[in-house]
C-alpha cells in the first residue's frame, strides 16, 4: 500500500487544508530528522499487519520546526489519522475542546449508512508518538501498557482506539482499546 | 448549520483563539473564544433531550462547558456540566466532567482566580516583594507602605509610557497628539496578577492591548505599545542602578525631566528613610533576584537629576520685581510704575528644597503660588500646610525651604503625639517626597 502524506488534506474533509498541511509538514520533519526519505516503509501492527510505503514531495523549510516534542506529536497525529481511516470502520476524525488541548474522535462519514446526525461521534482516538525509542520509552512498552488498560476495561466503556507511532524504526500500531 | 457543522465551526474558532493567545493578542483571543463558546453551546443544546446520543451529547456539553470556563462564565460552565451529567455519559466522560466541575467550582469560590488571561499576565510578570525593615510587625506588612509603594511603581510606569510615547510616536500620525498622549499615559496601569500576603508579594504585569486608543492605529504605536512593559522591566525594574554603564544608557534614552518622572517614584520607595524594603524575587517570592538598595547621591543625580531651569526662572522674576519695587522709592513717575505691580502672582515649580544641608526631593515637580501684594511676598501652600510671608524675594524662598523641612522634622520627632490631621499631613510629606538625611 502506498500513502502520499500530502493526501491527508483530501482524506480529512472536515479539517482545513492549512491544518492538514501543517500536520503533513510536521510528519515530514519528524521522518527526515531520523533521517528517512520519501519511499520509506511504515511497519503496521494491531488491527492490520503489513507495510505502507510513505511518499512525500513537499520541501519543508525547517526553521519553524524547532520543538521535537511538538513535531513528533503532530507527525504522529498525521500518520494515526491515516491508520484510523484505513483500518477502522470509521472515516471521520472529530475534535473537541478540552482544557489542555483537543481530543480526537472517530465517526461515520455523512454518506455512510450508519451515519447518525444526532450522534456523529462514535469512538475516541488516542494517539502517542515517539521520535526515537529508548529502553524506558519503547514502542513495545507502550503497546503493552495499552493492552493492560484494555484488559482492565469492560465492554460498557467508551469505544476507543489507540494509535502509537515510532519514527526511528518507523513502526505504527493501531488497536481497539 | 446542523449540529456537526456548529460543532466544527466552534472547534475551528477555538483553535484560532489559541493561536491568538499564543501570540498574546488577548482581545482577539477573548472575542474568538466567546464566539466558539456560543456555537458549541448551541450545538450541545440541540441534544438536550437526546439522551441516547452518547457519546456525542456529553462530549459536546463537555466541550461547551470548557469554553464557558475559558470565558470565565463559571455559572454557565457548571450548568452545562450538569446537563451533560443528567444524561447517560460513558464512565470515562463522566469522570472528566466531574474533574472539570471540581476545577470550575474551585475557581468560582477561590478568591485567587486562575484563568488563561491571568496565566498570560503571570507569565510576563515581575514578582515584587515588600518587607518591613523592622521585625516588630512579626512578618506582617504595613498597609500604607504597600499602598505607597504600588502607587509609586504605577506612577513610574505611567511616566515611562508617556516618555516612550513622546519619543516614538510621530506627531503627525496621531489626530490629537496631546489627547492621545494623556489617554495613553492614564490608561497605562500596572496590573497585579497574583499576590501573597505573608509579607507582601505581588506579580506586577501589564497588558496594553486592553487599552482603548481608537484614534491611534499606526504600526509604530502598536509596536511601542507591545514593547512598553518589557522595556519598563528592563530599564526600571531589572536594571542595576549602581552601574555607570546603565546611567549612560538611560541618560541617552531619556532626558533629565523624563528620568525624573520615571525614577523619582521608585527612588522614593527605596530611600534610606523608608521603613520597608523592596526586592524582585522568583515566582514563589522566596529567592531574591534583585534587592533595591537605598540610592546614593550619584544614583539620584543619574536617574533623577535636580531641575536647574527653575532657579533661572526664579531669578528672572526676582530681578523684575525688585527693580520695580525700588522704583517706588524714587520720583513720582517711578511711583506710578510701582503701582502697576502692586499685585503680582507667579507659579513656581520646585523639584527639591534645601535647608542646613538637609535636602528633600519632590516625586513630582511641586507647584506653589507666589503672590506679591502690598510690597510683601506671600506663599500659601495648602498641600503641605505652609503659609508664610516676607518682604524679600530671597527671604521668602529661604523661609519656604526652612518651613517645609523644619515642619517635617518636627512631625517625625513627635510622631507618636501627632493628631489625626497631623498624621495625615506627615503621610502626605512622606508619600510625595524623598528626604536625604
Amino acid at each position: 500500500m502506498n500513502l502520499s502524506l500530502e493526501d491527508l488534506k483530501d482524506a480529512m474533509i472536515y479539517f482545513s487544508p492549512i491544518q492538514c498541511l501543517g500536520l503533513t509538514e510536521n510528519c515530514i520533519v519528524a521522518l527526515e530528522e531520523i533521517p528517512y526519505q520519501t519511499g520509506c516503509e511504515l511497519e503496521v501492527s494491531g488491527l492490520h499487519t503489513g507495510k505502507i510505503t510513505l511518499d512525500w514531495h513537499t520541501v519543508v523549510n525547517k526553521n519553524g520546526y524547532k520543538e521535537k516534542k511538538k513535531y513528533t506529536e503532530k507527525g504522529a497525529e498525521a500518520l494515526s489519522f491515516f491508520l484510523a481511516m484505513n483500518y477502522t470502520e470509521y472515516d471521520i476524525v472529530e475534535e473537541s475542546i478540552i482544557s489542555t488541548g483537543v481530543d480526537y474522535w472517530l465517526g461515520y462519514g455523512e454518506n455512510h449508512e450508519k451515519y447518525d446526525p444526532l450522534n456523529f461521534i462514535k469512538a475516541r482516538l488516542e494517539i502517542s508518538g515517539i521520535l526515537r525509542e529508548t529502553p524506558t520509552n519503547s514502542f513495545k512498552k507502550r503497546i503493552e501498557e495499552k493492552k493492560k488498560q484494555t484488559e482492565a476495561s469492560d465492554n460498557t466503556g467508551l469505544p476507543a482506539y489507540v494509535s502509537i507511532i515510532e519514527f526511528s524504526n518507523l513502526k505504527g500500531h493501531i488497536s481497539k482499546k | 448549520m446542523n449540529i456537526q457543522e456548529l460543532h466544527r465551526e466552534a472547534v475551528n474558532l477555538a483553535k484560532e483563539a489559541q493561536l491568538e493567545f499564543d501570540n498574546e493578542n488577548i482581545i482577539e483571543y477573548q472575542t474568538l473564544i466567546f464566539q466558539a463558546y456560543r456555537l458549541e453551546k448551541k450545538a450541545a443544546e440541540f441534544l438536550k433531550t437526546s439522551f441516547e446520543s452518547e457519546p456525542t451529547r456529553s462530549i459536546l456539553y463537555r466541550s461547551a462547558a470548557t469554553l464557558a470556563f475559558k470565558c470565565e462564565n463559571y455559572t454557565d460552565s457548571i450548568d452545562l456540566i450538569t446537563q451533560a451529567l443528567s444524561g447517560n455519559p460513558f464512565e470515562e466522560i463522566k469522570t472528566e466532567l466531574l474533574e472539570l466541575l471540581k476545577t470550575v467550582v474551585g475557581i468560582r469560590t477561590n478568591p485567587i482566580k486562575s484563568n488563561d488571561y491571568l496565566n498570560l499576565l503571570n507569565k510576563r510578570a515581575v514578582p515584587v516583594k515588600l518587607e518591613e525593615k523592622t521585625g516588630k510587625y512579626a512578618g506582617a506588612f504595613v498597609i500604607p507602605h504597600v499602598v505607597e509603594f504600588l502607587k509609586n511603581l504605577n506612577q513610574s510606569y505611567q511616566s515611562y509610557a508617556e516618555a516612550l510615547f513622546i519619543k516614538e510616536i510621530d506627531k503627525d500620525s496621531v489626530p490629537d497628539f496631546e489627547h492621545s498622549l494623556n489617554d495613553f499615559k492614564n490608561k497605562s496601569n500596572l496590573l497585579g496578577s497574583y499576590t501573597i500576603f505573608s509579607s507582601f508579594g505581588i506579580n506586577i504585569s501589564a497588558e496594553n492591548s486592553l487599552m482603548d486608543h481608537f484614534n491611534v492605529y499606526s504600526k509604530e504605536f502598536k509596536e511601542m505599545k507591545g514593547n512598553l512593559f518589557n522595556e519598563f522591566k528592563e530599564d526600571v525594574l531589572y536594571s542595576n542602578y549602581e552601574d555607570p554603564a546603565f546611567h549612560k544608557r538611560i541618560s541617552s534614552k531619556f532626558n533629565d525631566e523624563e528620568r525624573r518622572k520615571i525614577f523619582n517614584p521608585i527612588l522614593n520607595s527605596i530611600a534610606k528613610s523608608k521603613e520597608y524594603k523592596i526586592s524582585i524575587t522568583d515566582y514563589e517570592f522566596k529567592e531574591k533576584i534583585k534587592e533595591f538598595k537605598a540610592p546614593n547621591n550619584t544614583i539620584k543625580q543619574a536617574l533623577a537629576p535636580l531641575e536647574k531651569k527653575t532657579d533661572q526662572h526664579l531669578t528672572d522674576v526676582q530681578t523684575n520685581l525688585t527693580r520695580k519695587i525700588e522704583q517706588t522709592t524714587g520720583n513720582k513717575r517711578k511711583t506710578i510704575l510701582a503701582e502697576n505691580i502692586n499685585y503680582y502672582e507667579q507659579n513656581l515649580t520646585l523639584t527639591g528644597l534645601e535647608f542646613e544641608k538637609k535636602n528633600i526631593y519632590f516625586n513630582d515637580p511641586h507647584v506653589i503660588l507666589l503672590i506679591f501684594e502690598n510690597n510683601y511676598y506671600r506663599i500659601e501652600d495648602d498641600d503641605y500646610k505652609i503659609a508664610i510671608s516676607n518682604k524679600d524675594f530671597d527671604g521668602i524662598l529661604e523661609l519656604y525651604n526652612k518651613s517645609f523641612i523644619m515642619k517635617l522634622i518636627s512631625m517625625l520627632e513627635n510622631k507618636s503625639n501627632l493628631s489625626e490631621e497631623e498624621t495625615e499631613l506627615l503621610l502626605q510629606y512622606q508619600n510625595t517626597t524623598i528626604r536625604d538625611w
